[in-house]
């Protein structure tokens, strides 16, 4: 991976963490969410479309995603 | 409806000045020492883009950025602020505890991925020696990576990889002034390690450390 790759890489993976906390952290507060499973579904299957693949590390990283969230 | 984004402490503390989703203002709803930072909308934001999701989290980091904050699951929404309150009662002893755990850390969030070993782990080893092998090898490294980092941290947690190549996703909660400290070590463990690409992303709100909370 040359050096200038990492920014952008950087950004993806902050999208993805971003993703993985927000849906899966945080308190429950009430029984009711918004997001059903479905739509979690949905936004990984978003996220896969708006990360484009960075190059060595790029198959790796989309196989993270495409793994389902716990 | 009310669109909850955390829990924090200091309700006498002004809220910060960013608009909730759909451009909603923010409006607290105290309940003693706890303060909910809310929004109120008509009918359900739309939660799938991810911008919405940037902007829950920017409200959760700006609140972050004075008091202690517990960040609420996405999509958290209680019918009126009555139901806020109670739902703030029926957890205050999780709550608080929660808040004094994370008050002035943060969330660092650290993935490593080695090309090779997703090689490894897509090539179907010969034989399952081979195939222990592997995954043996693919966990030191993992290891390796991970008990410097979270010697630096106040709590650590690290999730089983997600995918070949992916020797280490972990979290860690690390007081504020060790911030720069924790980011020097990842630097140093980048160099001694060139076979993996390690990504350091956060500051983020303590969103893997609030387990007691009904996280």
């Amino acid at each position: 991976m040359s050096p200038h790759d990492r920014p952008a890489l950087q950004r993806e993976v902050a999208l993805v963490d971003l993703v993985d906390r927000l849906l899966a952290g945080g308190v429950v507060l009430a029984g009711e969410l918004t997001l059903s499973l479905a739509d979690v579904d949905l936004l990984y299957l978003f996220l896969k479309v708006v990360i484009t693949p960075a190059e060595e590390i790029g198959l790796p990283l989309r196989a993270a995603l495409e793994a389902p969230s716990e | 409806m009310i669109w909850v984004y955390a829990v924090c402490e200091q309700p006498e503390l002004r809220l910060p000045r960013v608009r909730g989703l759909a451009g909603a203002p923010l409006e607290g709803i105290a309940l003693g020492p706890m303060l909910a930072v809310v929004s109120r909308h008509q009918r359900l934001p739309e939660g799938r883009s991810l911008d919405t999701l940037w902007l829950h989290e920017g409200v959760v980091e700006a609140l972050m950025a004075e008091r202690a904050v517990l960040p609420m699951r996405f999509g958290t929404r209680l019918p009126d602020p009555d139901g806020v309150r109670a739902a703030l009662a029926a957890r205050r002893e999780l709550l608080l505890d929660a808040l004094d755990r994370v008050r002035g850390r943060v969330e660092l969030a650290v993935r490593a991925i080695r090309p090779s070993a997703g090689v490894v782990a897509d090539a179907r080893p010969a034989s399952g020696v081979e195939y222990l092998r592997a995954r043996l090898h693919s966990a030191r490294s993992g290891a390796s990576l991970h008990e410097p980092l979270a010697a630096l941290a106040v709590a650590a947690h690290r999730w089983p990889e997600h995918a070949p190549g992916e020797v280490l996703r972990a979290s860690y909660l690390v007081d504020q002034p060790a911030v720069e400290r924790f980011r020097l070590a990842i630097d140093r463990l980048q160099r001694q390690h060139p076979e993996a690409a390690l990504l350091c992303t956060g500051p983020w709100p303590a969103y893997s450390f609030i387990e007691g909370a009904g996280g």
